[in-house]
């Protein structure tokens, strides 16, 4: 177990930090629908101030890897990355349906289910809390529905428990969980033809 | 205040479609020195959409940010204790960039203790001629590039006035939509400069908006649409006529440019008689050696100083972003870790604010 660790999820319409110490983790989690960026770290340093710590004490970031709202998985990999780099320390990516996986109070196998506007879900099935996990897919609301339904345990949330994922973080591989954006659904972007003029000798 | 101390300054850019950053020092004297200069360039992630994504632009600065500052600090043969305070762009520019180098230089000021620099990327541009040239105040800015085409007053740092800006596209937008009309190879600009030298620039007879207009702002939207309407008229288009278009748009460019420079010179000696007129460039269209050669005949003609930093350092680059931070700094201007990025950010607000963090 390594720690202390700073964990920081804002792949939803919420700031989560939580920071561990031994066993207990701090938290601050806050109703934040945009502008995590701004409040970020002064939310971070108010949490190391009610823990006694600073950020030369941390050994290790966690980050929630997503998916989520773009920009906000890129500010809290950002930030991560950034504070990981500047005290030497790993950081690890957390994928966000794994961390919901972890709220899950028995035996698998456990599905997981978020919603991603427009009509479509992400969902995920693993055997056991934070195990197995069959890889976030994206799909129809009804289809994630279905694909999940066979499941013992059921979850269908936007937050993850930012503690559970701290103490996941704590003894978690980082060479298995890279810090990198899981964004799952692809960036809106088709390549442009149209208004091109006509040349001698190109196709009609 | 620090106003003599010699700094090292860590600059990160990613406002538009370059992943860079740099260390740069300022001395006592105020004179400034690259250590190192990285910069990551998009153009082959953005060349099949034939314009810079924004989505796809944020999703590559994320993944290679922290490479490109680590091997900046690395070419300079620093460790980042060893910097003394870290500048990134803040704005204006397309957001979700702006956001990962913004937070990943908050990251690493909240970690070191170090001050946090958000500079407007525009100031950047605009002070890259004293890091290059030592140029004094006060001088008269043109910026050039995909995003922005102004003329702006530069009496000191924090302290622009916008003379004027384009009220539609900006000159390299209007370059890269030629281009992509035309069927060129992305980016735009440099493929349109290459076939304007082997065309016929009296062939077509394009407009020159607001050219006899006495206020310095431009308007290339009309121009681009008359591009397009002489293209369609001679459709299908061969070399010859595709190279003639491209001389005849990029002619009205450079009369544009000449007219309107000569025009901002003559306000300069106006409103400042007792300053030498000096106008300094920056911004990717810089780059342009037809419009290179009209700056430079409006120069001469007016007897102005004029600046071109080599292209390098026109373009995006981190160490504009250092060098503006390290001025900035010199005066004892830092910015808190809440400061916000801003998509938008006219230079004037700078000069209004003082901190520019408004």
């Amino acid at each position: 177990m390594t720690v202390p660790l700073l964990a920081i999820d804002t792949s939803g319409a919420r700031l989560q930090l939580g920071l561990m110490r031994q066993s207990d983790v701090l938290t601050a989690i806050e109703a934040r629908e945009r502008g995590h960026a701004e409040i970020l770290f002064g939310r971070i340093a108010g949490l190391l101030a009610e823990a006694g710590q600073t950020y030369a004490d941390l050994r290790r970031i966690a980050v929630v890897t997503g998916p989520g709202s773009f920009s906000g998985l890129r500010i809290g990999l950002s930030a991560a990355r950034g504070l990981a780099l500047a005290l030497s320390i790993p950081v690890i990516g957390v994928p966000r349906l794994l961390g919901l996986s972890l709220t899950a109070g028995g035996p698998g196998p456990i599905g997981v289910l978020v919603d991603a506007h427009r009509g479509e879900a992400y969902c995920e099935t693993f055997t056991a809390p934070g195990q197995g996990g069959s890889g976030t897919a994206l799909m129809p609301h009804e289809a994630a529905r279905a694909a999940i339904s066979g499941c013992a345990i059921r979850i269908e949330s936007e937050f993850g428990d930012i503690a559970a994922i701290a103490r996941f973080a704590a003894t978690a591989d980082p060479a298995a969980f890279p810090s990198l954006p899981a964004y799952i659904r692809a960036a809106d972007a088709k390549p442009q033809e149209k208004g091109r003029i006509a040349r001698v000798g190109a196709g009609p | 205040m620090t106003g003599q101390a010699q700094a090292t300054l860590l600059g990160i850019e990613t406002s538009c479609d370059e992943t860079a950053a740099a260390v740069v020092v300022r001395d006592r004297t105020g004179a400034g020195r690259i250590v190192s200069n990285i910069v990551r360039s998009q153009i082959e992630e953005h060349a099949p959409f034939g314009g810079v994504v924004p989505e796809l632009a944020a999703r590559a600065h994320v993944v290679h940010l922290d490479a490109i500052f680590a091997r900046a600090l690395a070419e300079a043969g620093l460790a980042l204790a060893e910097i003394d305070a870290v500048a990134a762009t803040a704005g204006p520019g397309l957001i979700g960039g702006v956001l990962v180098g913004l937070t990943t230089a908050k990251a690493l000021a909240a970690a070191t203790g170090k001050p946090l620099i958000g500079v407007n990327h525009l100031e950047g541009h605009a002070l890259t001629a004293r890091l290059t040239d030592g140029i004094a105040f006060p001088y008269l800015m043109l910026l050039v590039s995909g995003g922005h085409s102004q003329y702006v007053l530069v009496e000191g740092v924090g302290r622009y006035t916008r003379w004027g800006t384009t009220i539609d596209d900006a000159l390299g937008e209007a370059f890269d939509k030629v281009a992509k009309l035309l069927g060129l190879a992305y980016p735009g600009g440099p493929e349109v400069e290459k076939l304007a030298a082997i065309g016929d620039p009296a062939r077509f007879a394009f407009p020159r908006p607001l050219l006899r207009e006495k206020r310095l702002d431009f308007s290339f939207s009309g121009l681009k649409t008359a591009v397009r309407l002489t293209a369609e008229k001679t459709a299908p288009l061969t070399d010859t006529d595709v190279a003639d278009i491209c001389a005849s748009f990029q002619m009205a460019i450079t009369d544009i440019i000449r007219a309107r420079t000569g025009t901002a010179l003559v306000r300069f000696a106006e409103e400042l008689p007792d300053a030498p007129p000096q106008i300094v460039v920056a911004g990717g269209v810089a780059a342009n050696r037809a419009i290179g050669l009209a700056l430079r005949q409006a120069a001469d003609e007016h007897g102005a100083r004029l600046v071109v930093p080599p292209a390098a350092l026109c373009t995006d680059n981190g160490a504009m972003i250092a060098w503006a931070g390290a001025e900035r700094l010199a005066l004892g201007l830092t910015d808190p870790l809440d400061i916000a990025a801003r998509a938008r950010w006219p230079l004037d607000d700078l000069g209004r604010t003082g901190q520019g963090a408004a």
